[in-house]
C-alpha cells in the first residue's frame, strides 16, 4: 500500500493529468468544423432508412412493405441509380415497438430512428406504424431529419405546421371509410351496420369517416390489441355475438390482419355470416388467409368488400407484371419469387412508394438539400407511379394519396375489383366522394 | 487552518495552471471559462475528499464534494461521447436511480417488491401527461411531479404493505405490476393505451450549450447531450440523497429492522413507518426513473412498463450488488449495454434471429447471469468486489 502522503499526491496527479488531456482533446473539437452539406448524400450514394416490424407480432406480412421498396430500389441501381447515385436503404427491426412474439430487433423505435439519425440518414422512408412514428415525430424534427412515406393511415402526418418534413402515403382511414359508406349506402341501402375497429384513431379515424358518408352504425366495438393478442383472439368472440343478436347484415370491420382473422373466425363458429366490409390495412387475402389455413373449410374472407388505392394482382395494370420483375429480381429479400408465387398488397405498398421515392429523387435533381427535397415534394404531381390516383402534396396537405377502388376478395390470394370505378374523397367530415378526375398514366420510360 | 501546506500549494497551482491552459488553449473565452470552471472543480473537489480526516470528521461534506466531482466528469465526458452513447448513458443513468430506490428497499429494508415497474410507469405517465398539458413547466419541476406522485403511490402501496412479509409482500406488488397494464387500458383516454403519449416537443439543447460547439455539429448531437446531462445532474443528486440516506439515523433504522425487527421495535423503531418509508423512498426513484426514461425517449409507451420489466429490474440489482450504490451504477450500465451485446451475441453466433431461442436471448443471458450471481457471489458483483477489497486490506489476500 502507498503512502497516504504520496496516495494523496497521485490523486491531485491524476486529476491534473486527465484535466490536460480533456483540454488538449476540447480545444481540438471545438475548434474542428466541416463544410456542412447534406446529411446521408454523397456524389455516389444517398442514405436512407426506416424502422420496420422485421420480427415481432406485427411482423407476419408487413416484413415485407419496406423489403418490396428495397427490391424497388436495387432495381434502379443496378439500373444505374438516380441521377449517378445509389440508393442505400437500411432497415431496422423496431418489431413495432413491442417486445415479445419472437422480436429479434430492438422493439424500442426512439432508440432504432436514433441509431438511424446517427448513420447519418438523408431521411427515413417508410417507417411502419401509428404508435411507433407518432414516437418519434418530434426527435426527427428537431433533428432536421425528414419523415417521409410513413406507412400508417393515421391522420397525424399531415401537420405541415408543427413537421413539415413529416409526410404520410396511404389514403388516410377518413378516405377510405367514406368511400366504404358510399357504397354501403348504394347496396345496402336499409342494411343494420355494426362497426368493429381498432381502438385507436386507426378505429376512431375510420368510425368517423362511416358516419361523415352517411352511414351511423347500429352498433359500435373497439378492440385494443393488447386484449387481443392476450386472449389469442377469443376476446372477440363477445363483440360479433353482439352484432349477430343486433342483426346486423353488413359489418365494416376496421382491422389489422390478426383481427380480421379473429373476427372472421369468431362469425363461424357462432355461424354468422354478414357481409363483410374489411380496411385495406387488414383485408390483404394471403395475409388473412395463412393463419386460417387447414382450420377452415373454406375461406371465410371470400366475399369480402375491400378498398384498394393500388391496383389489385389480377388488373391489367402494367404494373403487375414490373412488380413481378423487380421481386424476382431480387432474390435476397424475396427468395424463390416465381411467377407462380403470389403479389400480395403488401408487396405492391412497398414497391409503389419505393417508386413514389424514386421518383421524387430524379426531379430534385443532381444537387438538392433536405429543404429542396422537400419543395419538390410539395409542388409536384407524380402520376406516374403504382397508385391508382396520382401522388401530390402541398404546402397544407401531407398526408398523401386521396383515394382508389372498392374490390372484392374472390379466393385465398386475390381480390377482383369491383367495377373499377376510382373515387376520390378527402379527411374531413364534409367533402363529398366524387370520381377520381385524374389517374395514374402507367410506368416512366426511364423505370422500365 | 492558517499554515498552508505543501498541498494547498500544490493545489492552488494546479488550480491556477489549470484555467491559464484553458483560457489560453480553448478556441473561444466562452469555451475556455466553461473548461476551467469543470477543471477548479474537478481538482478542488479531489483535494478537498482526499484530505486527511475529511471521511471521518465532515463525511457530508465529503459526499457534496464527491457527488459534485462525479458528476462533473459526467458531465464533460458527455461532451466528446457520440449521440448514440450519450443515449445509451442517460438510459442506464436513469435505470440506476430506479435500482438505487430497489436497492435501498430490498437490501436496506429487507422488503422485496416486485412492483417497480409500475412505480416506473406512473412516473413516466405522470410525466408525459403534466406536460402535455402544461408546456411551459421547467423540466425539474416536472420531474419533481412526477416524484412527487410516485411517492404517493407509495404510500398507498406501502401501508397494506407493513402487513405483509416476505412472499406475501412480493406477491402483493407482483399483483399490483400486472393490474397496472390494465389499469393504465381503462383509462386509455389519459394515458394513451397500448399507443402512449408523446412529449409535446423535443428537449432541445440551449443557445449557451449549443454555442460551445462548432457549426458544423448537428442539433441531434447537441440535443442529445442536453438531455444526457439533465439526466447525469438528476442521477447525481438523487444518489448523493441515498447516500446521505444510507448513512442517517432512518437508514440505520432500516438496516436494523431488516437484520432483527424485535430488536428493532424493542428500541423503539416503529416499524409500520419505517417500511412505509422505505416504500415511499424506493417507488419515488422507481417514478424519477421513469419520468427520466419519457425525457429522453420523448414519449411513454406503458407496454414497456410491464411486469417483465420488474423482474429485469430484480435481476440487476442482485446482480450488481443489493444494498449497495456502486451496484446500483453497475447495473444501470450493464442494462444500457445489454440490447447492443445481446445482438452482438446473434450476429456473432449466427442464430437464425427469428428463431425461438434468439427472441429469449434476454431473459437466457439475464436468468444466467442471476443464477451465477447467486451461486458465486450473492452480493453482487458490487458486494464481490468489495469483498475482495476488505480481505486484501486486512492481509488476507497477498498480491
Amino acid at each position: 500500500m502507498l503512502k497516504k502522503q504520496t496516495r494523496r499526491f497521485a490523486y491531485t496527479g491524476t486529476a491534473l493529468v486527465l484535466c490536460m488531456g480533456l483540454m488538449t482533446a476540447g480545444t481540438s473539437i471545438v475548434s474542428a468544423g466541416a463544410a456542412t452539406k447534406t446529411p446521408g448524400v454523397t456524389a455516389k450514394q444517398i442514405t436512407i432508412g426506416a424502422t420496420v416490424p422485421l420480427t415481432g407480432i406485427a411482423s407476419p406480412g408487413y416484413n415485407e412493405v419496406a423489403k418490396a421498396a428495397n427490391a424497388v430500389f436495387k432495381y434502379v441501381n443496378t439500373k444505374g441509380g438516380v441521377n449517378g447515385r445509389k440508393i442505400k436503404y437500411i432497415l431496422k427491426d423496431d418489431c413495432y415497438g413491442t417486445p415479445g412474439f419472437g422480436c429479434t430487433g430492438n422493439p424500442n423505435t426512439v432508440a432504432q430512428t436514433r441509431a438511424l439519425i446517427s448513420t447519418p440518414v438523408f431521411a427515413t422512408v417508410g417507417s411502419l406504424g401509428t404508435p411507433t412514428q407518432d414516437s418519434v415525430r418530434s426527435l426527427l424534427q428537431s433533428s432536421g431529419v425528414p419523415q417521409l412515406f410513413v406507412n400508417s393511415g393515421s391522420r397525424d402526418w399531415n401537420n405541415p405546421t408543427t413537421y413539415p418534413g413529416l409526410f404520410g402515403w396511404q389514403p388516410s382511414y377518413n378516405v377510405e371509410s367514406k368511400i366504404f359508406a358510399q357504397y354501403i349506402n348504394a347496396t345496402y341501402p336499409t342494411a343494420n351496420v355494426c362497426f368493429l375497429g381498432q381502438g385507436d384513431d386507426f378505429g376512431t379515424d375510420g368510425l368517423a369517416g362511416l358516419v361523415a358518408g352517411g352511414v351511423s352504425p347500429t352498433d359500435t366495438q373497439l378492440y385494443s390489441v393488447e386484449a387481443l393478442v392476450a386472449s389469442s383472439g377469443g376476446s372477440f368472440g363477445p363483440y360479433i355475438a353482439k352484432f349477430q343478436s343486433d342483426k346486423c347484415t353488413v359489418v365494416v370491420l376496421d382491422t389489422i390482419p390478426g383481427a380480421t382473422d379473429a373476427a372472421l373466425g369468431a362469425a363461424l363458429s357462432l355461424g354468422y355470416a354478414p357481409h363483410w366490409v374489411i380496411s385495406s390495412v387488414g383485408s390483404d387475402p394471403s395475409t388473412v388467409y395463412a393463419p386460417l389455413s387447414g382450420k377452415v373449410p373454406s375461406d371465410p374472407e371470400i366475399g369480402a368488400v375491400s378498398f384498394s388505392y393500388l391496383p389489385v394482382s389480377t388488373s391489367t395494370s402494367a404494373w403487375i407484371p414490373w412488380m413481378r420483375k423487380v421481386l424476382g429480381a431480387d432474390s435476397t429479400d424475396f427468395p424463390g419469387f416465381s411467377s407462380s408465387t403470389a403479389l400480395d398488397g403488401n408487396m405492391e405498398y412497398g414497391a409503389a412508394f419505393g417508386v413514389a421515392f424514386v421518383e421524387a429523387l430524379k426531379a430534385a435533381g443532381a444537387t438538392f438539400t433536405r429543404a429542396s427535397f422537400l419543395k419538390i415534394l410539395t409542388s409536384m404531381t407524380f402520376s406516374q407511379t403504382p397508385s391508382l390516383v396520382p401522388l401530390s402534396y402541398t404546402s397544407t396537405n401531407h398526408q398523401g394519396l386521396n383515394g382508389g377502388y372498392l374490390d372484392t376478395i374472390t379466393s385465398a390470394t386475390q381480390a377482383q375489383a369491383i367495377n373499377g370505378t376510382v373515387y376520390t374523397t378527402d379527411s374531413t367530415s364534409t367533402g363529398p366522394v366524387v370520381k377520381a378526375a385524374k389517374l395514374s398514366t402507367g410506368i416512366p420510360s426511364w423505370l422500365k | 487552518m492558517a499554515r498552508f501546506t505543501r498541498r494547498h500549494v500544490v493545489t492552488s497551482g494546479c488550480i491556477v495552471l489549470a484555467v491559464a491552459v484553458s483560457l489560453v488553449g480553448a478556441a473561444t473565452i466562452r469555451d475556455g471559462v466553461a473548461l476551467s470552471v469543470a477543471l477548479v472543480i474537478a481538482i478542488a473537489g479531489t483535494a478537498t475528499f482526499s484530505a486527511r480526516g475529511m471521511r471521518a470528521n465532515h463525511p457530508t461534506l465529503v459526499r457534496v464534494v464527491l457527488s459534485a466531482v462525479a458528476i462533473d466528469c459526467a458531465l464533460v465526458s458527455t461532451f466528446f461521447f457520440s449521440a448514440t452513447t450519450n443515449f445509451n448513458l442517460a438510459i442506464g443513468a436513469a435505470m440506476s436511480i430506479v435500482l438505487l430506490g430497489l436497492s435501498f428497499l430490498t437490501g436496506a429494508s429487507g422488503q422485496i417488491s416486485l412492483g417497480s415497474s409500475a412505480f416506473m410507469g406512473i412516473g413516466a405517465l405522470i410525466m408525459a401527461m403534466w406536460a402535455n398539458h402544461h408546456a411551459s413547466t421547467p423540466i425539474v419541476v416536472t420531474l419533481l411531479i412526477a416524484v412527487a406522485g410516485g411517492a404517493l403511490a407509495g404510500l398507498l402501496l406501502g401501508l397494506p404493505a407493513t402487513r405483509l412479509r416476505g412472499p406475501y409482500l412480493a406477491g402483493m406488488t407482483l399483483a399490483f405490476a400486472v393490474a397496472f397494464t390494465g389499469i393504465v387500458n381503462t383509462f386509455s383516454s389519459w394515458t394513451g393505451g397500448d399507443a402512449g403519449l408523446q412529449l409535446p416537443t423535443s428537449a432541445t439543447a440551449p443557445h449557451w450549450l449549443v454555442a460551445l460547439f462548432s457549426v458544423s455539429t448537428s442539433p441531434f448531437v447537441t440535443n442529445t447531450m442536453w438531455i444526457t446531462d439533465i439526466t447525469i445532474v438528476v442521477t447525481g443528486v438523487a444518489f448523493f440523497f441515498m447516500a446521505n440516506l444510507f448513512a442517517s439515523r432512518t437508514g440505520r433504522a432500516m438496516r436494523l429492522l431488516r437484520d432483527n425487527d424485535v430488536a428493532a421495535e424493542l428500541v423503539g423503531i416503529s416499524l409500520s413507518r419505517t417500511r412505509v418509508i422505505a416504500f415511499i423512498v424506493s417507488s419515488a426513484y422507481a417514478a424519477l426513473g421513469g419520468a427520466l426514461w419519457t425525457l429522453i425517449n420523448n414519449s411513454v409507451s406503458p407496454p414497456s412498463y410491464s411486469f417483465a420489466l420488474s423482474v429485469t429490474i430484480l435481476s440487476l440489482v442482485v446482480i450488481g450488488g443489493i444494498g449497495t450504490i456502486p451496484g446500483a451504477l453497475i447495473g444501470g450500465i450493464i442494462y444500457a449495454y445489454s440490447a447492443n451485446v445481446i445482438s452482438w451475441i446473434t450476429t456473432q453466433t449466427g442464430l437464425n434471429p427469428q428463431g425461438n431461442f434468439a427472441s429469449q436471448l434476454n431473459g437466457i443471458i439475464f436468468g444466467g447471469l442471476l443464477i451465477v450471481t447467486m451461486l458465486f457471489a450473492p452480493m453482487g458483483i458490487a458486494g464481490a468486489v468489495r469483498h475482495y477489497w476488505l480481505r486484501r486490506r486486512a492481509g488476507v489476500v497477498t498480491e
